[in-house]
């Protein structure tokens, strides 16, 4: 998410494009964030310590395989 | 981009297919369901199937909400539409889905209706705010995921009085489709791949009867090709342990209690119809959406007329098998031949993320190879 | 043909639109000269090999990013001559014009039909003008004609192709397409995106210098890299499998893609060629397609493989392969 704009919206840049998109239901939402949008709504924001677990877990798959 | 890349490494991928193999009896055989079209969609594109123990089968349930529209639903947006002085605004994925007669909103636009394509509902609200002479009608098309951006639309345009904006509502749910197919009597899944994002809407409470009921393992997945995989060994882990619980592989995104706010939106603008019918599985009870009375006046089905009528598939379809995992596309007869995407005949091949679709564009090289 | 009425889905340069010339205007027009279908005909004069070529543009927004319908008219058919392995030498250029149409606006739109034939050394002999009523022509359609001297060097046809031959593009993909989509504003993106439309002359005469080694080149236009390589998939009996990692497209435009759910396979593309040479031959043309700026992007993204089932196949970087298909209708925005 780039910036909030009026009227609950907000700019959001996907990979270089960008886009305003409707904030109503991710009102917690800040410049900064990253936000999963889907038809011109943000519906979830990341979070990022779960991201992390995640990406974790995946290093720990390597591992183990390298490991073999 | 960030937090995508990373979970598309080759070398994970790699790693979570290798511990795939060490999590099943060899022998054995598990069928696991995932019901969401970009499910369907991510594991065709990049293969997944190919990478998973021959022991696992993955089969893909109604996922899709494009699809699952009867015929019956199209002609009444075609009747819509063809009226002039509608603008008819839907998603892209809609246009090329054939009614009773085999005409869609493509054809009709090609005959001169005003058909358009949006991106978010949002535009079709902007297209009645720059034409309040005419009369503006969206799609409501969409599981969970869309229909909370189509309840803040209609709030919206109750906020504006907009007098021009209605939506013909064809809103569908998960959760009671998949009570269906348990309930069907051939069933013979052992896990399912819980869909990502109408779990952001909703959470992951709706699956636990599947858990608590039918005993079967349920894990939500992320979109990646590692979530993917991450979440088809979560389920084999259950399975191993006899465990039935719901799990939740994409809590980047996913909360187990969902969204409030998008559920309180669908709380308020929509009531849940006592049935609706599911192209290829029949009439499904409290598993689609009307629009709430307070919101009548917005509902494209009381403002305009049209036909109602219930339509058959063609008695060669499939379909219902293909959504309830009894059969594969290839084993539909008129599967690539009367049925291909671009003439399809039934729901699996209207849209890209319908099973027989996806296998067409994906994998019936394979299929070829292996035959 | 059992469509009955001619719909938006045969303009797109997929399936539909395959089939609406092949059904149609083939049987009608029947003649040798025309049955190759390739982007230009050869014909033969006392001697001389000529091509000869033509295209009509009906792009809308008539203004983008990177370019207008004016460039654009000159530019494709400069490049259909181009990847026929021909020297352009002359266009023509008709005009049909909507009523009202603002004055100074044709002025700058044929300004730049001329800047664009200036900068491809061909000059436009002849054309023609028309006017039609208000509502009947969108602004402006231009068609334009082009013939061509054919160098010698050049035997392209994909009946040259073989089996283990490099399948070669000049630059990143997908750029025509989505700048023109997002012009046109309904979307509401905002990205940097230009329409890549450029004269391929000067790097299709420098693959020409391959000789032989050069089987077959085509510019990727409507229906983007995909329905092409399709079409030397049907044209050469052979399938061609690609590596998907090594196709060049630029990350915003991936990014607009996948927002919008639509493949950059499918793309149009105005300013690129599609080029098969001989294994041996590749690194020569890469090497003299990078020396161009317009083939600084060049990649080997493919390989021609014998098959008894034409087709086209990208392999993904896990080891799994799909069918890239020839385009059904317009590429739809997916929904979830």
């Amino acid at each position: 998410m780039l910036e909030r704009l009026p009227d609950g919206l907000a700019k959001v840049d996907f990979g270089g494009v960008r886009r305003s998109v409707s904030v109503a239901f991710t009102p917690e939402a800040e410049a900064g964030d990253w936000v999963l949008v889907h038809v011109g709504f943000a519906l979830a924001r990341l979070d990022e310590d779960e991201a992390l677990a995640t990406l974790q877990l995946l290093g720990e798959a390597i591992d183990a395989e390298l490991s073999a | 981009m960030k937090y995508v890349d990373e979970y598309r490494s080759a070398q994970a991928v790699g790693a979570i297919a290798a511990e795939l193999r060490t999590l099943v009896e060899p022998g054995s055989h598990v069928k696991l369901m995932e019901v969401c079209g970009g499910h369907t969609h991510a594991i065709y594109r990049h293969g997944l199937d190919t990478l998973l123990p021959d022991e696992v089968e993955l089969v893909h349930g109604p996922g899709c909400p494009v699809c699952v529209i009867p015929m019956g639903r199209i002609d009444d947006a075609i009747t819509i539409a063809e009226r002039p002085e509608v603008i008819f605004t839907s998603f892209g994925d809609m246009l090329r889905v054939p009614g009773g007669r085999r005409r869609s909103l493509l054809e009709a636009k090609a005959r001169g209706a005003d058909v358009r394509i949006v991106y978010s509902p949002l535009d079709a609200l902007s297209i009645a705010r720059d034409n309040p002479e005419r009369e503006v009608v969206f799609f409501g098309v969409g599981f969970e995921t869309t229909a909370p951006a189509v309840a803040l639309t209609l709030l919206r345009a109750r906020e504006l009085d907009l007098r021009n904006f209605t939506v013909f509502c064809n809103h569908v749910l998960v959760a009671p489709a998949l009570r269906a197919i348990l309930d069907s009597p051939d069933t013979e899944i052992d896990g399912f791949i819980g869909p990502g994002h109408v779990s952001t809407v909703i959470g992951t409470r709706p699956y636990e009867f599947i858990a608590s009921e039918y005993h079967r393992p349920v894990v939500v997945a992320g979109f990646e090709p590692t979530d993917i995989l991450q979440a088809v060994a979560l389920l084999l882990h259950q399975l191993r342990e006899g465990r039935a619980e719901v799990e939740n592989q994409y809590g980047r995104v996913v909360r187990d209690d969902g969204n409030p706010e998008a559920l309180a939106a669908l709380e308020r603008v929509f009531t849940v119809r006592d049935d609706f019918e599911w192209r290829g599985l029949g009439p499904i009870p409290h598993s689609g959406y009307r629009i709430a009375d307070a919101f009548a006046d917005l509902d494209a089905e009381n403002r305009f007329e049209v036909p109602g009528a219930r339509i058959e598939d063609p008695k060669a379809c499939r379909c219902g098998d293909v959504l309830r995992g009894m059969a594969k596309p290839f084993e539909c007869s008129v599967f690539g031949t009367a049925c291909t995407p671009e003439k399809p005949l039934g729901t699996c091949m209207v849209s890209s993320e319908g099973a027989c679709a996806a296998y067409y564009a994906y994998g019936r090289h394979r299929q070829k190879v292996i035959a | 043909m059992s469509d009955d009425v001619v719909t938006l889905a045969h303009g797109a340069g997929g399936k539909a639109s395959r089939r609406l010339v092949e059904e149609l205007f083939l049987v009608e027009l029947r003649n040798p000269l025309l049955e190759p279908l390739a982007d230009a005909a050869l014909v033969s004069a006392n001697g001389t090999r000529l091509a000869f070529t033509t295209d009509s543009y009906v792009v809308r927004p008539l203004v983008f990013p990177g370019g207008d319908i004016g460039e654009l008219a000159v530019n494709g058919t400069v490049n259909d001559l181009a990847v026929s392995g021909s020297t352009p030498l002359a266009l023509t250029a008709g005009f049909v014009i909507e009523e009202g149409f603002p004055m100074d606006k044709l002025r700058a739109l044929a300004r730049s039909a001329a800047r664009a034939a200036t900068a491809a050394d061909v000059p436009i002999v002849a054309g023609d003008t028309k006017v039609v009523e208000r509502g009947a022509a969108d602004g402006l359609y231009i068609t334009t004609a082009g013939i061509g001297l054919l160098d010698p060097r050049a035997a392209l046809d994909p009946s040259c192709v073989r089996p283990g031959d490099r399948v070669l593009v000049s630059g990143s993909i997908a750029e025509h397409g989505i700048a023109v989509m997002i012009a046109r504003g309904n979307l509401e993106l905002e990205l940097d995106v230009d329409s890549d439309t450029a004269p391929l002359h000067e790097i299709a005469a420098a693959l020409c210098g391959l000789g032989a080694d050069l089987r077959w080149m085509r510019d990727p236009t409507r229906g983007g890299l995909a329905t092409t390589l399709n079409e030397l998939a049907a044209g050469a009996g052979m399938s061609v499998v690609l590596d998907e990692v090594a196709i060049p497209v630029r990350d915003n435009v991936r990014s607009a893609c996948e927002l919008l759910g639509i493949d950059p396979l499918y793309v149009a593309n105005e300013g690129k060629l599609v080029a098969v040479v001989a294994p041996d031959a590749a690194d020569a043309a890469l090497e003299l397609l990078r020396a161009h700026p317009l083939g600084a992007g060049a990649a080997l993204i493919g390989e021609v493989c014998a098959d008894d089932l034409p087709l086209v196949l990208a392999e993904t970087p896990f080891g799994g392969s799909r069918i890239v298909d020839m385009l059904v209708g317009d590429p739809l925005p997916r929904i979830c």
